[in-house]
């Protein structure tokens, strides 16, 4: 597992003790002009001048002397992995690091708030009910930040959309900013219930954008009581026929477990009967943080267990043609036939393997599990293929 | 052949002659029916004109006071419904999609 | 944690739910059938259903659950059920706004078969009175584009239409040219035999991309019994056909269309593998329709309902278990119906469309300049009842063709939402009008649908694919492969 944030072994910032961003070098050779908002990394005794910040390693300490004058943070060396066009927020005051955008990560999501109006068993992101609005803010500017050739990003939360018109602005934003990359949205959709607002979202007229919407049952109170807020599905539906309506990109996600596992193949008949025009279809398997843990009773279910319940559902969104993924499984704990539809997906910062896996041949094609899982709990039938 | 005749009554108060109609529409291919009405009750004399055993008739007129039974529910869940339907009607024709649903 | 609320905290209370509209109708012994606005279905019994109106129904059940999602009751507040219903109203009624689609030309009646229950005249090949003018074909086509249909498909028939395959020529040429401008999805099909295709016939479709519709009524002892013809040799010119296009034109090019006589109807099984054998992918399990030659040589009276019903029955049974046993193939009727049933689609199939296919999603061409509203109109024309002949198209223009009392009645009178016994039938979202089989047998257009071998028929195909697919998981599978190809 990659460490994104944490706390630094020290840091010596001249300027503000603010929390402020800067892009990583590693170029000793950047044109002066461009260094003035840059953080360089340093590994060896040769230190460019100019730099607005330098980075170093808790391994490199001997080697590395900065002058007066110069800002720098000593990192511990998981933070090694550290690169060009990478962006980091430190937060002197706090001796605080943290990673806001990798070049080489298979996905980037900015997380712009930590408030939600959902409450999911399982959430992973715990909501916080104070003031954060300095998320996204940052947002924006980390959004300047960002390399121009960078496929695509993610906005996530909590819940993106509680913003309301501050979020659309972010994302003309990041439309001006980065005009070739395309925009994954997390949200509970509800926001788009509203037509004045989902229009003003589609007139945003982006040329990649999806909103991913949970949806964990076709039955109302068990859906509404996943995400512990009632009315929720309703309202959930009723954005996403608006933003269709409007022609935006949607996908649904169903997270499985123990609540969600009984009704999901009347999900899958529900969403091939109703919901044919959306995008994708992600069956995403559970992850032990956050929430999860504590509510693990009511959650926890084998997915060995319901492998052949998950070749049904995959079968039956099959038959409607709708383009269907399967995330977050183990080839071990899942059927065959629904290979065609497994992604190794988790993003990479989060997954490792287990003991049982020692001599598997199929670990390049496994996605492996979260590093959570392995901590808490995983199936029992995990085995080398 | 031989023709068998019975008279059923129902009382006015509990089915329409129009539910009564029309479940005995549904077996015309095995009997005719003839109304009429009299104080409160609805007499309704069919004609059965083929062979049929006791028993038969005897399934035949259950399964006809079935389908009233049937007949009387479609009545009361087509009442219930006729808003809803005008207003799923209404919105399926509509032309812009967007008009918010009432 | 005590922060997170407990499940019934979401449930709803008892009596809250409001009825959306469904009809009902006895299924079986055990159990009524339940249908929404746009043919979803539920089983269940009846005092559920006696429940479900009087508000007694367990709202923990998985049944309430299922009535939720099926869009057959919601709470009051609920807005999403409204909009999805129009929604898939909306889907399964848009074919209806694209209007005529399919435009059967009858370029000859000359056929070099006799087939007993063909509805054409047995005339040999040298008479060519018989034969479509190019007048005819030209004013045929002023019709066809002025359809508003996005995609428009031309079908060649007869009698054998490649013996005036001049004129399919000039048709196909002439068509095109005008879609240079009319820019239509358009589409060629020749109905043929295949006995009498060459080089140059199959040069000019591939060149165009012409489709082949062929015959295939079973192994060669009951094709040839079906399909005489002076030599014999039915079937086997139909195999070097096969070939032959095959080779040309690519596999999926040539499909093949049985016709059901009583000489079929105990041969279920080996007329599929007679398909199967010469590699198709499917097979069409044809009702044999009462009309032309079949009614005048009494063949009509042999053949009944219930018989048919156990050959299609037998018939898609083998299918399953070919399926079962790893063999893809699929039964095309059954496909349909599927399609009604487990998908908002409306397939356009002429006879299983309410109002009636006829004219709004076919029309024939006559090769004597006639029009009719449908295939099944112009056989019943041959039989002396010219009732669905809706003009001519040297003399009469599109507004008078296609806006005919004769027309509209037709299709007014048999809408089945307000004929008696289909507008409350739980099954009418997956059955049709039929104008035309009724009026040929019951002299009207609606029928008595309690005496109609149509109603009867298509009742008993419902109930057996649903109580298939309800009683066996792997067939509903396959079924739902089916239904949304």
């Amino acid at each position: 597992m990659i460490k994104l944030g944490g706390r630094v072994i020290q840091v010596h910032e001249i300027g503000s003790e603010r929390a402020t961003l800067f892009v990583m070098s590693s170029n000793p050779n950047l044109p002066q002009v461009l260094r003035a908002d840059k953080a360089f990394i340093a590994k060896s005794r040769a230190i460019p001048k100019g730099f607005a910040h330098y980075i170093t390693f808790e391994s490199f300490v001997d080697e590395v002397s900065f002058s007066e004058g110069e800002s720098f943070t000593v990192l511990p060396d998981e933070f090694n992995y550290l690169n060009d066009d990478d962006v980091v927020r430190i937060t002197p005051n706090k001796e605080h690091i943290r990673v806001l955008y990798r070049k080489k990560a298979t996905n980037n999501t900015i997380m712009i708030t930590e408030q939600c109006n959902h409450y999911c068993l399982m959430c992973s992101q715990p909501p916080k009910n104070q003031d954060d609005s300095y998320l996204l803010s940052e947002a924006f500017n980390l959004i300047k930040l960002i390399p121009k050739y960078t496929k695509e990003i993610g906005f996530s939360g909590g819940e993106p959309t509680l913003f309301g018109e501050r979020f659309l602005e972010l994302l003309d934003f990041t439309k001006s900013h980065l005009p070739q990359t395309g925009i994954h949205i997390l949200s509970n959709g509800r926001a788009f219930k509203d037509v004045s607002f989902a229009k003003r979202y589609a007139n945003i007229n982006h040329f990649d954008m999806m909103v991913g919407i949970p949806i964990y049952s076709s039955n109302s109170s068990i859906h509404d009581y996943i995400v512990q807020s009632a009315g929720a599905l309703d309202e959930t539906l009723a954005g996403v026929l608006n933003l269709k309506r409007l022609n935006q990109k949607v996908e649904i996600r169903v997270v499985i477990h123990k609540q969600s596992i009984e009704g999901l193949l009347d999900l899958c008949e529900f969403i091939g009967r109703n919901l044919l025009f959306v995008d994708h279809v992600a069956l995403m398997g559970l992850e032990m943080m956050g929430f999860t843990r504590a509510n693990l009773d009511s959650l926890w279910i084998d997915p060995y267990e319901y492998k052949d319940i998950l070749s049904d559902a995959v079968s039956i969104l099959n038959s409607y043609k709708l383009t269907t993924s399967v995330y977050n499984h183990q080839l071990c704990t899942v059927n065959k036939d629904i290979l065609p539809f497994y992604r190794k997906s988790i993003s990479d910062w989060k997954n490792e393997f287990a003991p049982e896996c020692d001599g598997c041949k199929s670990a390049n094609d496994c996605g492996g599990f979260f590093s959570s899982s392995l901590q808490h709990r995983y199936s029992d039938h995990i085995k080398a293929l | 052949m031989s023709k068998r005749e019975l008279t059923l009554k129902f009382d006015e108060r509990v089915y329409s002659v129009e539910t009564i109609q029309k479940a005995a529409y549904r077996f015309i291919n095995k009997f005719t029916a003839d109304f009429e009405l009299n104080d409160r009750e609805i007499l309704c004399h069919i004609t059965i004109d083929s062979e049929h055993s006791d028993s038969q008739l005897q399934k035949l007129k259950a399964d006809f006071k079935k389908e009233i039974l049937d007949q009387h529910l479609r009545q009361l869940i087509s009442k219930e419904t006729e808003v809803v339907r005008n207003l799923i009607l209404s919105a399926t024709f509509l032309n812009t999609d967007l008009q918010e649903v009432e | 944690m005590s922060k997170f609320k407990e499940l019934e905290s979401y449930a709803t209370e008892d009596s809250s739910y409001e009825l959306l509209p469904f009809k009902f109708d006895r299924f079986n012994d055990e159990s009524y059938i339940i249908t929404n606005i746009v043919g979803e279905y539920l089983l269940i019994e009846h005092e559920d259903l006696e429940a479900l109106v009087h508000r007694k129904l367990d709202v923990t059940s998985r049944l309430y659950s299922q009535l939720r999602s099926k869009h057959f009751i919601r709470l009051p507040k609920e807005k999403s059920p409204i909009e999805f219903l129009a929604l898939k109203l909306r889907t399964k009624l848009s074919r209806l706004s694209q209007f005529t689609n399919l435009h059967i030309f009858v370029v000859t009646l000359r056929c070099d078969h006799s087939c007993p229950y063909c509805q054409v005249s047995r005339q040999s090949e040298d008479k060519s009175s018989f034969d479509m003018t190019r007048d005819m074909a030209d004013k045929s086509l002023d019709f066809v584009f002025r359809s508003p249909s996005p995609a428009i498909k031309i079908e060649f028939q007869g009698g054998e239409p490649l013996l005036n395959f001049e004129l399919i020529k000039y048709i196909v040429d002439s068509a095109e040219s005008r879609n240079r401008v009319a820019g239509r999805d358009l589409a060629f099909v020749i109905a043929t035999t295949l006995s009498l295709i060459n080089d140059e016939i199959l040069d000019f479709c591939k060149l165009h991309k012409i489709q082949i519709s062929t015959s295939l009524d079973g192994p060669e002892a009951l094709h040839n019994s079906n399909r005489p013809r002076p030599s014999k040799d039915s079937h086997q010119r139909f195999v070097a056909g096969l070939e032959k296009a095959r080779d040309r034109l690519g596999y999926d090019q040539i499909s093949a269309l049985m016709t059901t006589t009583e000489l079929s109807l105990d041969k279920v099984k080996e007329i599929i593998d007679e398909y199967l054998r010469l590699g198709f992918k499917g097979v069409f399990l044809r009702p044999l329709s009462p009309y032309g030659f079949a009614i005048k040589t009494k063949r009509f009276m042999a053949y009944n309902t219930e018989r048919w019903l156990q050959f299609y029955k037998s018939g898609l049974d083998y299918i399953i278990e070919l399926n079962r046993n790893g063999v893809e193939f699929s039964e095309y009727y059954s496909s349909l119906i599927l399609k009604k049933i487990l998908t908002a689609q409306e397939p356009g199939y002429v006879d299983l469309m309410s109002p009636a296919g006829i004219g709004i999603a076919a029309i024939v061409f006559n090769y004597d300049g006639k029009v009719y509203a449908s295939d099944e109109s112009r056989m019943l024309a041959e039989m002396g009842d010219r009732t669905f002949e809706l003009g001519n198209i040297l003399s009469d223009s599109y507004e008078d063709i296609i806006l005919s009392d004769k027309l509209l009645d037709a299709l007014e009178e048999s809408f089945t939402l307000s004929a008696p016994m289909c507008s409350e039938c739980a099954f009418e979202p997956y059955c049709g009008s039929e104008p035309v089989y009724h009026h040929a047998i019951h002299k009207d257009f609606l029928g008595r649908k309690p005496e109609s071998e149509f109603c009867k028929k298509n009742m008993s195909i419902f109930k057996h694919l649903i109580t298939l697919m309800e009683s066996n998981s792997d067939t509903k599978k396959l079924f739902l492969g089916w239904a949304n190809r």
